[in-house]
């Protein structure tokens, strides 16, 4: 066994059908590697989903009461049993090489502290979308690619999670996902603590992915204000400069009270030019770089102010409404065994 | 069956400890006649809480695993359906030994630990609760703040190795020989325990610890941590 494939989900069967169909062209040997489905509190036919997949290739499903990505991460790396671990993203499929890829770029640099990034790309069916492509090739609010070359060495943030391979054995000496991240900043606060043992992330672009799930206005706003709050809980386990600029919160207090007033009227003007920018490209009309340029910038402040609301409700709100159960820095004293 | 526990540790006289909240939860056990064995470390006053069941003084303080042996040895162990080791520094949740050893009796685990909560001094992150989980089937336990072990296992286990007197090692060790006799062991999520009061190796000297670990490991069959920290099994319920 040389890889395990990590997939954590929730109540996205459909999508997962896709994801395992896609394994099934690996051109790595099926008895080379494994993939961990981590149902995270699923209620839909996730179980049946997997089971229709038992027997094609070494496939372990475990289930888990909704926890969050964090925990259903550890809870993958945990029931893993290959030396190199790869996270993927349950709303992706994978090219026939991917396994094959990221154990190439790891057979380059065996040292413990190397992980492997591999390239995720937008399906047709989604890649003309004008927010799928702000996202990924303008704003880069998902990722963040256009600025990387193939063979890069990397520092931790681009330690992205669904997206990239790592050695089990630097994860169980140095440390695991922190529960605390239910959604957002869990792959990047950890590559931070890993960072402190020389983590160092090497891009493939041959590895590649394929996003497959179209994200709406709306529903972006969403992530980016849940990624907004994780910012904040990021900032507070670490107060470190470098950390605290990743996180935006320095001066993000100032900005929101600017911002709040315009906030509604913002989103609206976004989504009103996302709906028509749409409906242009379904009527066959191209946009033209004044609508573009208008609808770019309509996305980037709404998304930016729902970050930002994110970090100030965060900020701003009790334990209680948060959910927010602990606020723990890995503090690690290890008592070392011998291999 | 036996509905018996004995439950023995060690506390620290002279230093502040748990040990008088500890033993007045795990006396609350409803399903359970709960027998409790403690030696006192030190020079301090025995608290009149705890002094029906402190079996006896230890000074200077001894090593941990040794002092339970001698404790053990006093007792007829079969009397009992599981026998728990308990550290003076945890806050044990209410209702946790019931809730416990009901979980360790549904998944057989003849050798079995509660999680630590997050906010617990972590020497390994395996140990840590998994949210979303109740319990789950391993190859670790630890020798410490809290284990058990059921009747299956005793001879197995006891007397402690006293190869490494404060039981560094026997974490890795353990596995192996509960593997070899079919049985099994686990990690209880659904009741953590809070071990945050005292670092972990506060008051006994680290590295003969350490020198012992690796004496003990290099003579006996053993996992490494890569191979200890993984889950055979996940249970949600």
């Amino acid at each position: 066994m040389l890889l395990s494939a990590i997939l954590c989900t929730s109540n996205r069967g459909a999508l997962l059908a896709r994801a395992l169909e896609s394994i099934l062209g690996q051109t790595l040997e099926p008895k080379d590697f494994e993939v961990i489905v981590i149902d995270d509190g699923s209620t839909d036919d996730t179980r049946q989903i997997v089971e229709s997949f038992e027997r094609r290739f070494h496939l372990r499903y475990a289930y888990q009461s909704n926890a969050g990505l964090a925990s259903a991460k550890n809870h993958g790396i945990y029931c893993s049993r290959a030396p190199i671990v790869l996270f993927l993203d349950d709303d992706e499929v994978f090219s026939p090489a991917l396994f094959e890829e990221h154990l190439k770029a790891h057979r380059t640099h065996p040292e413990d502290h190397y992980a492997v990034l591999g390239y995720t790309g937008l399906h047709p069916s989604i890649a003309d979308k004008p927010l799928m492509d702000f996202v990924t090739e303008v704003g880069c609010y998902l990722f963040s690619y256009p600025d990387v070359r193939d063979g890069a060495l990397l520092d931790y943030t681009y330690f992205w999670g669904g997206r990239t391979s790592c050695k089990r054995t630097f994860l169980i000496q140095h440390g695991v996902f922190n529960p605390v991240f239910r959604f957002g900043c869990e792959d990047i606060e950890l590559g931070y603590r890993l960072s402190k043992h020389n983590l160092q992330v090497k891009y493939n672009a041959r590895a590649i992915s394929t996003m497959i799930r179209d994200i709406s206005f709306d529903a972006f706003c969403a992530r980016l204000a849940r990624q907004g709050r994780s910012q904040q809980v990021f900032s507070r386990l670490h107060p470190e400069a470098e950390v605290q600029r990743w996180c935006e919160v320095p001066g993000a207090e100032e900005k929101w009270q600017k911002t709040a007033p315009v906030y509604n009227a913002m989103l609206r003007s976004a989504r009103e030019l996302d709906r028509i920018a749409n409906l242009k490209l379904e009527l066959g009309l191209d946009l033209d770089d004044v609508t573009k340029t208008l609808l770019h910038q309509a996305y980037h402040n709404a998304f930016e102010a729902c970050k930002l609301k994110g970090i100030w409700e965060q900020k701003t709100a009790t334990r209680a409404e948060t959910g927010e159960k602990r606020l723990v820095v890995r503090d690690i004293y290890r008592r070392s065994a011998s291999r | 069956m036996n509905q018996s526990v004995l439950v023995v540790g060690v506390y620290l006289l002279d230093r502040p400890s748990y040990v008088i909240p500890i033993t007045i939860e795990l006396d609350k056990a409803r399903c359970w006649q709960v027998e409790q064995r403690w030696v006192a470390l030190g020079t301090g006053r025995i608290p009149d809480e705890v002094a029906k069941v402190t079996v006896r003084t230890a000074i200077p303080p001894g090593m941990k695993f040794m002092l339970l042996n001698q404790l053990l040895a006093q007792v007829d162990i079969d009397r009992h359906e599981f026998i728990l080791v308990c550290d003076d520094d945890i806050v044990l949740p209410s209702g946790f030994l019931d809730r416990y050893l009901e979980l360790v009796r549904r998944h057989e685990f003849a050798l079995a630990q509660p999680a630590r909560t997050h906010e617990s001094f972590i020497d390994h992150p395996f140990v840590e609760q998994l949210d979303g989980l109740v319990a789950r089937w391993t190859r670790f336990v630890e020798i410490g703040p809290f284990f058990s072990v059921h009747r299956t296992a005793f001879a197995l286990l006891f007397p402690f190795d006293e190869a490494s007197p404060m039981g560094w090692g026997y974490d890795f060790f353990w596995p192996s020989i509960i593997a070899d006799a079919g049985l099994k062991m686990g990690i209880v999520d659904a009741t953590p325990v809070a071990h945050s009061f005292r670092k972990p190796v506060s008051y006994y000297e680290l590295g003969s610890s350490r020198r012992d670990m690796e004496r003990f490991l290099s003579q006996r069959s053993h996992l490494s941590p890569d191979e200890a920290f993984y889950i055979v099994e996940s249970y949600a319920s």
